[in-house]
């Protein structure tokens, strides 16, 4: 059985459920991040009977936090992948990362631990994604992208092939990002450039 | 070798692992092998034999691998190759990743690569050696010539028509009946909301002309990539 612990139990997250049914044709469960934080012991878990948790929490570090949490406590990372999605026979998706509808993974892609790839999202050949990253839906990566850990990129986002983007950098809704991004900015724009705005367009 | 299933994969790059992953989800095709003008000497990439150069195709390749598709991004480098392949008398496939959708009222011309999530729809016309690359979409009516390179994410809207060797950048979008010229670079993002005439490279929204005469795609590009 499946714990799929949400920070909301809003729409969102209860469609996540649905999918996680759809997908696994299994038992799924829907717990709060506080009640799953307060869940210490892992026999705890395992006499409610669920081994596998999947976490459907936007925000990439509380998502980390969350999934130390679940290793501490002994239960399995379960990824979930959309049926409509298609991921390559030769990419590698991370535990526990969520892969949603008409998303695609191209050839040789790899995908690390806890990352979002939304719908109908791309990630072309060769590229790499640390843990933790979230593309929100239609983004698109061209091939031999590399994007540090914890970076978001917002809405409609394009990157052409070969940059970089750095660990916990944001790219912003549409943005274009023709050159490296350094860890920890925000860029926004077509082409991207440097923003000292908090809003992601 | 007498089923006439065998298809060479023109490229042993990042591009042909994603057109060789299509070939084989197509299930149409055995043995599967590549060439590649960097190979001088028989190598393997991506698990799969790399032949050699153009220097090795020969007749009883031909008779091996009658089947050809040219995985080369840059559209005038697969043109030459696509001539190159015509003349041996290989037959050039169009690869069509089974989760693309591609009506039933499209045409697609010999040697187009359409890469998974992409979509076509009703009575479009694609030509020859293009590739309609991951997710992107191609509205109804539309008219793209040959050697075009429609990269990740580009939205046609209908009625739009995409002179020869146009590259049209990752996530561009164009309205209703665009026409852009032969030779045409759209820079990434780019949204079109007038025609764009042949030999210019246009980027941002709306798209506007950067330079005339763009010599080739990827010098066009990095210009971009400078501005």
């Amino acid at each position: 059985m499946i714990l799929v612990v949400t920070a909301t139990l809003e729409a969102e997250a209860m469609e996540c459920i649905d999918r996680a049914r759809l997908l696994q044709n299994q038992t799924v469960a829907p717990l709060r991040t506080s009640e799953f934080l307060e869940m210490e012991v892992p026999e705890r878990s395992r006499e409610a009977g669920w081994d596998e948790v999947a976490i459907a929490v936007e925000d990439n570090q509380a998502r980390a936090a969350l999934w130390r949490h679940a290793d501490s406590i002994g239960l399995l990372a379960r990824s979930l992948i959309h049926p409509s999605s298609m991921i390559s026979p030769s990419a590698s998706i991370g535990p526990g990362s969520v892969v949603l509808a008409r998303a695609v993974v191209n050839a040789s892609g790899i995908l690390g631990r806890g990352c979002i790839l939304g719908s109908s999202s791309s990630v072309d050949h060769d590229c790499v994604l640390g843990d933790y990253v979230h593309l929100y839906p239609g983004v698109s990566l061209g091939g031999l992208v590399n994007i540090g850990r914890f970076a978001t990129l917002h809405e409609s986002a394009f990157v052409l092939p070969t940059v970089t983007i750095g660990e916990g950098a944001r790219v912003g809704v549409r943005a274009v990002v023709l050159k490296h991004v350094p860890a920890h900015v925000f860029v926004s724009g077509i082409p991207a450039r440097r923003s000292q705005a908090t809003q992601p367009i | 070798m007498n089923d006439r299933r065998g298809l060479l994969v023109w490229g042993a790059s990042g591009h042909g692992k994603v057109v060789l992953e299509c070939a084989r989800a197509m299930s149409s095709f055995e043995p599967v092998s590549f060439i590649d003008d960097a190979y001088t000497i028989e190598g393997e990439f991506f698990g799969t034999p790399v032949l050699g150069t153009r220097a090795c195709l020969a007749p009883a390749l031909v008779r091996q691998y009658p089947n050809m598709v040219i995985a080369i991004g840059d559209n005038l480098s697969r043109a030459e190759c696509f001539s190159v392949a015509v003349t041996w008398g290989f037959r050039l496939v169009t690869v069509i990743h089974p989760s693309a959708v591609v009506s039933c009222s499209a045409l697609l011309g010999p040697g187009s690569v359409v890469i998974a999530g992409a979509i076509i729809n009703a009575n479009s016309t694609i030509g020859s050696n293009c590739i309609i690359n991951t997710g992107a979409t191609v509205g109804h009516d539309c008219s793209v010539g040959d050697h075009v390179h429609i990269a990740p994410h580009v939205a046609l809207a209908g009625e739009t028509r995409i002179g020869d060797y146009a590259h049209i950048g990752i996530g561009a979008v164009a309205v209703q009946q665009t026409v852009v010229g032969e030779h045409a670079v759209v820079g990434a993002g780019a949204v079109l909301v007038e025609n764009v005439p042949p030999h210019v490279t246009v980027v941002g929204v709306p798209a506007h002309i950067v330079r005339q005469q763009a010599r080739t795609v990827f010098d066009a590009l990095s210009e971009v990539g400078s501005e």
